[in-house]
């Protein structure tokens, strides 16, 4: 495989080189979930990684947060290697993660408590945080009070409350109905746009992938490897009819399933 | 119709037992008035021990060697039930011992204790104790080993501690399983604390309890029965009650 590097000279905001993970399991032996990513990521971008079902796509995206340790390769964010969890990334996870106990401010104020930001600051912080995703009424909620896209957009503001440059997104919107779910990458595109995050997502949704991403990176099955790096190519702020209307679309969703079909025969 | 009957239930219920209780107390039934005195006989010798400050005492050393016994096993028992939930080495090294301890049956304990800590309210509490601290370690233990990954891992990247994570996200997250774990405690340090009075003792509930017994004046052996039995149950109502303030976010939780 070729390294997934992007194009111009600029320094990458995380490069991972050889990253490769073995389970050791007492029942089924050592196990390799991943067999060598080499990707570098620019400032700003927004990457995609697709895959086939247990491909090890969500293990390296944890890899990246430094919650779970290589045991090959290394990641570095902004030249610096990655060791432990750090609040320069930021993590959104499919099943939301809110502390049920802290009100929806509450949630959004914790994060902001943790990078230091001032007692006396933080309920203007929060409420403009929640102006963001949308949410300024429900701020005394409880998240079990909330749907499904309005605990999403909670974790959203939480995670951009600790003010990450990169922004690792662990299928976030895979739990949600269509229109929530279209909602959603909208406003997520609106506020990448107006923040200029890195942003790495994990998704098993071509076409959310597609309209996201500057760089799909399809990802083969077990270990996994970078099959192939997609540009998509369409223009910036985008439109989602603009873009299944493209003629390239077809094309590219073609090549995208041809990839995790053959990567992905069991 | 229904929700009369679901409102007056319990006090029907309880109607009910005294009833029984005075029916066959008043036809000897079950047995002469000295084996089973009726209620009214029972309630006269509440109202005397009342009235010469023998009960407000007696209940008063009992209750504070409960709240004693329960907090310091809600202390113990939340700080060891963390341990063992978050850290593969305090698992294994306190697991043995939780479980020996649920085991073992703690009054077997108590002459160790009379020993160690004299006749005084010391072994009592540590009885108390020895109750109410392992069902109060092990749902701790159980419930923050299930806290999710991810709210963990999110608190992490926001760049909480690991000590912060322990007291601000996993004791939270488990306060459901162990508030469970203190009910069965705090009825356990009651229970504790009593059998501690009647086997050596000058004073509580369980010291009137004996005294009734061995000085054959059943009644009053009854008015300690119904008092700690009653001391119990609003415990327990207070701990509900702070339950529900606690778990106010979690309504499927606070029922």
């Amino acid at each position: 495989m070729t390294a997934a590097g992007p194009p111009g000279g600029t320094r990458p905001k995380l490069r991972l080189a050889g990253v490769a993970k073995e389970y050791t399991g007492r029942r089924r032996g050592t196990v390799r979930a991943i067999g060598g990513v080499d990707l570098d990521v620019r400032p700003g971008e927004f990457v995609s990684l697709v895959g086939p079902s247990g491909c090890g796509k969500s293990t390296l995206l944890y890899i990246i947060g430094g919650f779970v340790a290589a045991s090959g390769g290394t990641v570095d964010c902004d030249g610096r290697p990655v060791t432990a969890p750090g609040p320069d990334r930021g993590i959104v996870f499919q099943e939301f993660a809110l502390f049920p106990w802290r009100t929806v401010a509450g949630n959004v104020a914790w994060a902001l408590a943790r990078r230091g930001v001032p007692r006396a600051e933080r309920p203007a912080a929060t409420a403009r945080l929640l102006e963001t995703v949308g949410l300024a009424e429900v701020a005394r909620l409880y998240p079990a009070e909330l749907s499904g896209g309005m605990k999403q957009r909670v974790a959203i503001a939480r995670t951009l409350a600790q003010d990450p440059d990169v922004l690792l997104m662990d299928e976030p919107f895979g739990a949600l109905d269509a229109q929530t779910r279209a909602l959603l990458q909208e406003e997520l595109l609106a506020v990448w746009e107006r923040t200029g995050k890195t942003v790495v997502f994990v998704t098993h949704s071509v076409e959310e992938a597609l309209y996201l991403s500057d760089r799909v990176v399809v990802l083969s099955r077990r270990p996994a490897r970078v099959l192939e790096v997609i540009e998509p190519g369409f223009a910036r702020p985008r439109d989602r009819e603009k873009v299944l209307a493209d003629p390239a679309y077809p094309a590219l969703h073609a090549r995208v399933w041809e990839l995790l079909r053959a990567g992905g025969a069991a | 119709m229904s929700r009369l009957l679901a409102r007056c239930g319990p006090l029907l219920a309880v109607l009910a037992v005294l009833g029984a209780w005075w029916a066959a107390a008043a036809t000897g039934a079950l047995a002469d008035p000295f084996v089973l005195p009726a209620p009214g006989a029972v309630a006269r010798a509440a109202a005397a021990l009342w009235r010469d400050g023998t009960l407000p005492h007696e209940l008063g050393v009992t209750l504070g060697r409960t709240l004693a016994a329960f907090a310091l096993a809600l202390a113990a028992g939340a700080a060891m039930g963390l341990a063992m939930g978050r850290s593969a080495t305090a698992r294994a090294a306190l697991r043995p011992l939780v479980g020996l301890g649920f085991a073992t049956p703690k009054i077997a304990l108590f002459p160790a204790l009379v020993i160690l800590l004299g006749l005084g309210s010391g072994a009592k509490v540590a009885l108390g104790f020895a109750e109410a601290v392992f069902p109060i370690a092990a749902a701790t233990a159980a419930a923050a080993s299930q806290v999710p990954v991810p709210l963990v891992w999110s608190a992490r990247a926001a760049g909480a501690s690991r000590a912060a994570v322990a007291l601000r996200v996993v004791l939270p997250a488990a306060l459901p399983g162990l508030l469970s774990g203190a009910r069965i405690g705090l009825v356990g340090a009651v229970i504790g604390v009593y059998i501690g009075e009647m086997v050596a003792s000058s004073d509580g509930l369980g010291h009137l309890m004996v005294a009734g017994w061995r000085q054959l004046e059943t009644d009053r052996l009854y008015v300690s029965v119904a008092a700690v039995s009653l001391l119990g149950f609003a415990l327990d109502a207070l701990l509900l009650l702070a339950r529900r303030r606690l778990l106010r976010w979690a309504p499927e939780q606070a029922a």
